[in-house]
């Protein structure tokens, strides 16, 4: 199908004519519209694009909180270990309207039975910690979540002097950017 | 002077063992690590006398970072991020040869439409590896300006790629059984114009460069690599069919979809850089012309299989994925023993075999010829340390 | 006629192959018949694609990956060593290539592979033996569960027994290699008996 070509040959007079056409070439560049930006002064157009650190995503009906259900799976998956879940327990009084709930019933004799008076532990999300200096940005972590409550920021600005600038709390960092859009 | 130990004198165990072979009246130099046109940091120790080169010997290792032991460690998808770190310029050719290796072994299906995906990013990103090489190269023989046309329109590939990536260089997109995110209009309509640009710009290359007097003599006679050398050291890719040999593993054992597009092999008979250049030169309008291909047959439908395994552990056994990337036959040789880790991670770069014949190809040759050979043959560094 | 590829390794006097899957022939070497082999798949105009090892219960299991320029399929051979002696003749003054091969599973495991000029490190720091890719007797698993269909074989094991090994198979070979079994897409099974039919 193909065949093997012969690498094609020069006169001396062909190679003196290719030094004016490659001339040509760059006299016509140098006529041409600059193609760099000139930062800072003008931005590149693509960085809507651009990929970078996790954030997490808030709820869509209480922005202060996040999708999160902590489980834990995008820490597991993470190949750098770069992410660690800061969860408080905390022990709460059953809500007493969900005795009043019909399907809950079968869960609560068996609660009954093995403890009482047991008091119903809640996991709250203190700290979201995201280790920016190990995280290689390859998306396991968003892909495992099994809820998407992570999403990449676009967040391309990021300069630091010390490593510990880059550990951020992702919480944190999704509710200031939620106290900011409400206030702003 | 006077605080150097005799052995720090000598140089490092390299050069000791190197200095051991050399003969009277000889130079033995250090070419590299940081060397402009070893593109990375690559060593080589040359023996010279005067400008010719009687033996020079490689020294790898500076950028070594165990991937293979990485493989061990980590789990089946964690790895995935590994693979756009071996070979940074073909990165998505990497993580293909990986998800192929493992899709071997977990007999995964991948949807139609994520293959055209696959094929059109693939043949994308060998272009983007090519105008890297390209200026490279040229910026290598001491012409200046072609790396600034290249990285311009390489430049445009790159904002494309980052549309659907969303990152520039180390892709980690494809993903077991597909690929992690669907293309968008917006790329597919910028990859139509690239493409149509690139048509009017590789012309210009060829005014600009290929056909300049200056660089044939540079790249002419230079370096012949024999298809019998070639099959000794296993050479692959450009290098191989700059040596007058069609092999590609895309029409040769067609993988993935490469048997529907209509392209050629471009293949010189020449066996010198010259050869080689044109090879990748011709390669660029052939991916080009397959992406077009693929675009324009590019079916509806999913990017992922209907049934993913949540946590990915193949059976036990073994695969091979080979791929053809922008620099020769890329290989991942992975063993499972059923769990989810691999049990043994093999990679074969292709640049590794491409450079172990430096030696016997540069010798007897012009100090400032090496620089030419190096070059054409188109080293990628990290690839050959893992 | 032209003869299939897997035949003409066979009729080549490459030892009987012992498995095919997916259009790759395996073949189980002892170390004594390498170097003949890896000459006669020379001979064969095969080109090296790359030389590793691996850690395994019974030994350290040495793999060559040959491929050719213009024929599809792959040939494996495979080498399994003691760890005791880890020793295997270097095929380099057949493939130069191996060189570096040789001398990378030097640094990863301590082979030593005799007849190879020169067995320095290679990627590895030199002042050091690190054998960073052993693996500790708890995480080694067995050759044989890995690779059932294998048969291999440390001791020098009795000629015509392998012989024999090796015709049984042939026949399953081809059909095991028509099925296909690890392609992932319905396409290339087709490509592949297509491509089969026509050579034979
Ligand atoms: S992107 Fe990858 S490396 Fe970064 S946090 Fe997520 S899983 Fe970890
Ligand atoms: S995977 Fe998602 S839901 Fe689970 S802990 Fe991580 S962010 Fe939260």
């Amino acid at each position: 199908m193909t065949m093997i070509k012969k690498t094609p040959k020069q006169s001396t007079l062909q190679g003196i004519k290719s030094l004016f056409v490659g001339l040509k070439v760059t006299g016509r560049n140098f006529v041409m519209p600059q193609i760099t930006t000139h930062y800072p002064r003008k931005e590149v157009s693509n960085l809507a694009t651009y990929r970078g650190h996790v954030d997490l995503v808030p709820k869509e009906d209480d922005p202060m909180t996040s999708k999160c259900i902590l489980c834990g799976q995008c820490a597991k998956a993470c190949p750098s270990n770069c992410i660690e879940l800061v969860i408080r327990k905390e022990e709460v009084e059953p809500p007493p309207d969900e005795e009043a709930q019909p399907d809950s019933g079968s869960k609560e004799e068996a609660t009954a039975k093995s403890a009482p008076k047991k008091k119903k532990v809640k996991r709250i999300l203190d700290a979201f910690m995201l280790n920016y200096n190990l995280c290689s940005l390859c998306g396991q972590c968003v892909q495992t979540c099994p809820v998407d409550s992570l999403e990449f920021s676009t967040n391309s600005y990021l300069a630091g002097f010390t490593r510990e600038e880059f550990i951020f709390d992702l919480l944190e960092r999704m509710r200031n950017k939620q106290k900011a859009s409400s206030s702003g | 002077m006077l605080h150097y130990a005799h052995e720090q004198l000598q140089g490092d165990y390299y050069t000791r063992a190197f200095q051991a072979g050399a003969q009277e009246d000889t130079l033995i130099i250090n070419m590299g690590p940081q060397h402009p046109s070893t593109h990375g940091v690559l060593r080589i120790i040359l023996e010279l006398h005067g400008e010719y080169i009687l033996r020079a010997e490689p020294v790898l290792g500076y950028v070594h970072r165990m991937q293979e032991k990485m493989g061990e460690v980590k789990t089946y998808p964690q790895y995935l991020a590994n693979m756009g770190r071996v070979d940074y310029l073909h990165a998505l050719a990497w993580n293909w040869a990986y998800v192929r290796a493992v899709e071997q072994l977990l007999e995964l299906e991948v949807p139609e439409r994520a293959e055209y995906v696959r094929v059109i990013t693939c043949e994308l990103n060998r272009i983007t590896s090519h105008l890297l090489w390209w200026g490279a190269y040229l910026l290598d023989l001491g012409a200046f300006t072609p790396i600034m046309y290249g990285f311009a329109d390489r430049e445009r590939a790159m904002d494309l790629l980052q549309i659907i990536t969303g990152s520039r260089l180390t892709y980690c997109y494809y993903t077991f059984g597909g690929v992690t995110a669907d293309l968008t209009p917006q790329f597919i309509d910028g990859t139509k114009d690239f493409c149509k640009y690139m048509r009017t710009r590789l012309p210009m290359y060829k005014d600009l460069v290929t056909d300049n007097m200056i660089l044939r003599h540079r790249v002419d006679d230079i370096g012949i690599i024999s298809v019998d050398m070639a099959r000794r050291y296993g050479v692959t890719g450009p290098n191989l069919r700059g040596s007058g040999v069609e092999h590609d593993l895309r029409r040769n054992t067609p993988y993935s979809i490469y048997d529907r597009f209509d392209f050629e092999i471009p293949a010189y008979e020449e066996c010198d850089a010259l050869a080689r250049y044109l090879v990748r030169m011709d390669e660029m309008e052939q991916s080009i012309s397959i992406i077009e291909q693929a675009i324009q047959s590019l079916p509806e439908g999913p990017v992922m299989p209907p049934k993913m395994p949540k946590v990915i552990k193949p059976p036990k056994g073994e695969a091979y994925g080979e791929v053809e990337g922008a620099r020769g036959v890329i290989g991942i040789h992975v063993i499972s023993d059923g769990t989810a880790t691999p049990y043994r991670i093999k990679l074969r770069a292709p640049s590794f075999s491409n450079l172990s014949l430096f030696a016997e190809v540069s010798k007897g040759i012009l100090l400032a010829d090496a620089v030419s050979i190096l070059g054409s043959l188109d080293l990628v560094i990290p690839e050959i340390d893992r | 006629m032209k003869q299939s590829w897997v035949d003409q390794l066979n009729a080549a006097g490459v030892p009987k192959c012992t498995e095919v899957r997916k259009g790759v022939a395996c073949f189980c070497l002892e170390s004594q018949n390498l170097l003949d082999s890896v000459r006669k798949i020379l001979e064969l105009e095969y080109y090296l694609q790359d030389v590793s090892a691996s850690d395994f219960q019974e030994g350290y299991l040495l793999t060559y990956h040959f491929a050719h320029f213009e024929e599809p399929g792959q040939a494996v051979f495979r080498v399994l060593i003691s760890h005791e002696h880890p020793q295997v003749p270097s095929i380099s003054s057949f493939y130069q290539g191996a060189i570096w091969h040789e001398q990378e599973c030097t640094d990863f495991y301590g082979i030593e592979f005799t007849g190879h000029p020169d067995l320095k490190p290679l990627l590895l720091v030199p002042e050091e033996n690190l054998c960073p890719l052993r693996k500790d007797a708890r995480s080694k698993k067995s050759f044989l569960d890995i690779f059932p269909d294998c048969k291999l074989v440390e001791a020098p094991p009795p000629p015509e027994s392998e012989e024999n090994a090796g015709g049984q198979e042939s026949p399953e070979e081809k059909a095991s290699k028509k099925k296909g079994s690890g392609k992932s897409k319905v396409q290339k099974e087709d490509d592949e008996t297509a491509q089969d039919s026509g050579q034979a």
